[in-house]
């Protein structure tokens, strides 16, 4: 036990982790090379063991074997730098007060970690924050909000730890920030909102997770969908819902899939290894495709292959290829190509998409969001975009919410712990896309940075009123 | 540091939700979309008619084009417009210039040009594809002068490349009135 006591206690260990954090952002960029960035952050960063491929670090034509080899991930490396620095941080910085000093220390403590908390979860911000002041006085005033909550941290840990208060600050600084990407690594969300002019939005596309969607439309009045996540579309797996007349067997999951070309516009030989497909594999070609590398900003188009099977009699009712190039809001709304099929007189429609979230508030009231206006600026004379943004207008009846507001560049939208940013844009301006961020620890590196700056210049000031004193005398 | 241990565990634990089959109704969207109605043929008024390739969907025309098409699965703009003039090279280098690529000589152009036929009309079929740049066009110029019909894709050059051979059967197949 002590000498694991001691190892955590040791500076060698940080060193070590510092290295091999190092090597592991290395090959996390070398590897983006050939993989999309979401997939090196689950291989590389955000997990316990990263398994680096041998190849990424020679040329792709020296033909090098595709060993994997495990070293210690995001999460490991970063897990374990935060424990050395507490270990490190304990016993090396003892209070050096008693008594009422001491408690007077650990209420001013306790208030700091109050204010810290209030500031990561925005206590007393405004619950729809609209981007109406000036870029710079937002994050002049985040950063202002981190200041008061290090000063007083600060003001504790002078009172506790002396002299040496720069430095515990400054190592409490560096361990919020570890702690908060941990958090935004597990609990951040990615969505887009894509919006026509005049149209209306009440869900978000998550853009890492996918599912399939089955919607019956044969009703009149409303439409079931039937929705299976991503993880449960593995390869040779059979999912039922009790209300659909059909089984899915899944047949294949392509991570990427090639934009839909006419069948007849491919090579015999690609052809012939083609499965029979119905629906629009029965004329486009659409089969699985190299990842796209981080390093292009394309994006990956996963697909599935499905097989429909009869619930009674288990015959097939065809196989489905289908792509996400098939679903409106991955291509900008340029084409819709819903898959359909009839079983038993009823009409159904299949899309593989980005998982639905609906708009949602804290209070549980659903919201919309819509789009009044799309302005697209471009220098006079030339093509080159100068601004655009999009006018909307907010509602949620359940909160009383009913607001128009503006979201344009640089300049995004919070509200209900989301922040809607100005995205992109539908083909002749004819709408918007936002790009939705759900992460509630967003305001930890602006508090970080200022504690660790409040930290490094109290240490600084000390080590300069040390230094003269020793000069003087 | 046991407290640690403990926390990033129950962390770790209310991370992993169960993933599951979800059902939910949504009230249908007003004015629902109408299923796409697939042309056979273009229609009679438009001074000729064409076997429309699977996945193209006429579109009304607008300004001076007669007819554009939507081809399923793809961006591409391609569109119909009739003119009274036809020369080839001048023709050529303008779409050239139009996707950055450099003039080329007449000889140069009538040697890439593909000869076709339209319903006894000879046309001149080009693929312009700047893959630098990752734009193309395909053009067609029908001789049928005094007038000269004009058939212009334009898009990704993947995507061009794709439906050339449809846009070429296309062209084969018209029938003028």
């Amino acid at each position: 036990m002590q000498r694991l006591i001691d190892l955590f206690l040791s500076l060698k260990l940080t060193v070590t982790l510092l290295a091999l954090s190092m090597v592991l952002v290395f090959a996390g960029t070398l590897a983006q090379v050939d993989k999309g960035i979401w997939t090196v952050m689950d291989q590389y960063f955000r997990c316990w063991i990263a398994w680096v491929e041998l190849p990424i670090f020679f040329p792709r034509s020296m033909g090098v074997p595709e060993w994997i080899i495990p070293f210690p991930g995001g999460f490991l490396i970063g897990s374990l730098l935060s424990l050395n620095l507490l270990a490190v941080h304990s016993s090396t910085f003892k209070v050096l007060v008693r008594g009422r000093r001491m408690w007077v220390g650990y209420g001013l403590l306790a208030l700091g970690l109050l204010i810290t908390v209030g500031v990561v979860l925005g206590w007393g911000t405004a619950p729809v924050a609209a981007t109406e002041s000036d870029a710079f006085w937002r994050v002049f005033f985040r950063l202002g909000r981190g200041t008061l909550a290090g000063a007083v941290l600060f003001a504790a840990c002078w009172i506790l730890y002396k002299q040496r208060a720069g430095m515990v600050l400054l190592h409490a600084g560096i361990l919020l920030l570890l702690v908060g990407e941990f958090f935004t690594a597990l609990f951040a969300v990615e969505a887009t909102m894509t919006i026509k002019e005049g149209e209306t939005a009440t869900f978000f596309d998550r853009s890492q997770q996918f599912e399939l969607a089955i919607t019956d439309t044969s009703g009149t009045e409303f439409d079931r969908v039937t929705t299976i996540p991503q993880p449960l579309l593995k390869p040779g797996k059979m999912v039922s819902a009790e209300t659909l007349p059909f089984d899915v067997k899944v047949r294949g999951r392509m991570r990427n899939s090639n934009r839909p070309v006419p069948l007849d516009s491919v090579s015999d030989e690609m052809r012939a290894f083609y499965p029979a497909y119905a629906g629009f594999g029965e004329r486009l070609y659409v089969a699985r495709a190299r990842e796209v590398s981080g390093a292009t900003g394309e994006r990956n188009a996963p697909a599935v292959d499905v097989e429909l099977l009869d619930r009674e009699t288990g015959a097939s009712l065809g196989r489905y290829i289908l792509s996400i190039w098939f679903y409106p809001n991955f291509v900008n709304q340029v084409w819709d190509m819903p898959t359909r099929v009839t079983v038993d007189g009823r009409e159904y429609e299949l899309y593989f998409r980005n998982r639905r979230e609906p708009a949602v508030s804290e209070s549980g009231a659903p919201y919309a969001v819509t789009l009044l206006d799309f302005v697209h600026e471009r220098y006079e004379g030339t093509q080159t975009p100068k601004d655009f943004s999009s006018e909307i207008r907010l509602v949620n009846e359940g909160d009383g919410i009913d607001r128009e507001l503006r979201i344009w560049m640089n300049n995004p939208l919070r509200y209900a712990r989301k922040t809607f940013y100005q995205s992109g844009y539908l083909p002749d301006d004819g709408g918007t896309v936002l790009q939705v961020v759900r992460n509630d620890s967003w305001m930890i590196p602006y508090l970080s940075c200022m504690i660790v700056f409040i930290g490094m210049a109290a240490q600084f000031g000390l080590s300069l009123k040390r230094m003269r004193k020793r000069e003087l005398s | 540091m046991k407290c640690i241990a403990f926390a990033v565990m129950v962390l770790l634990l209310a991370g992993c939700g169960k993933e599951q089959v979800e059902t939910y109704d949504v009230p249908k969207e007003k004015g629902a979309k109408a299923p796409p109605v697939k042309m056979l043929a273009a229609p009679l008024q438009l001074g000729f008619t064409a076997d429309l390739p699977a996945g193209w969907t006429e579109r009304p025309g607008q300004g001076m084009r007669i007819v554009s098409y939507a081809i399923e699965g793809t961006s591409i703009d391609l569109y119909a417009i009739k003119l009274g003039m036809g020369d080839l090279t001048s023709n050529v280098n303008r779409w050239r210039g139009q996707v950055d690529l450099p003039e080329a000589s007449a000889e140069a152009i009538a040697a890439a040009a593909k000869p076709l036929m339209a319903n006894g009309a000879p046309v001149q079929f080009v693929e312009l594809l700047n893959e630098e740049a990752d734009k193309g066009i395909l053009a067609a110029i029908v001789d049928r002068a005094p007038m000269y019909w004009y058939f212009t894709a334009k898009g990704s050059v993947a995507e061009l490349k794709a439906h050339s051979a449809d846009m070429q059967r296309f062209i084969n197949s018209i029938r003028f009135e």
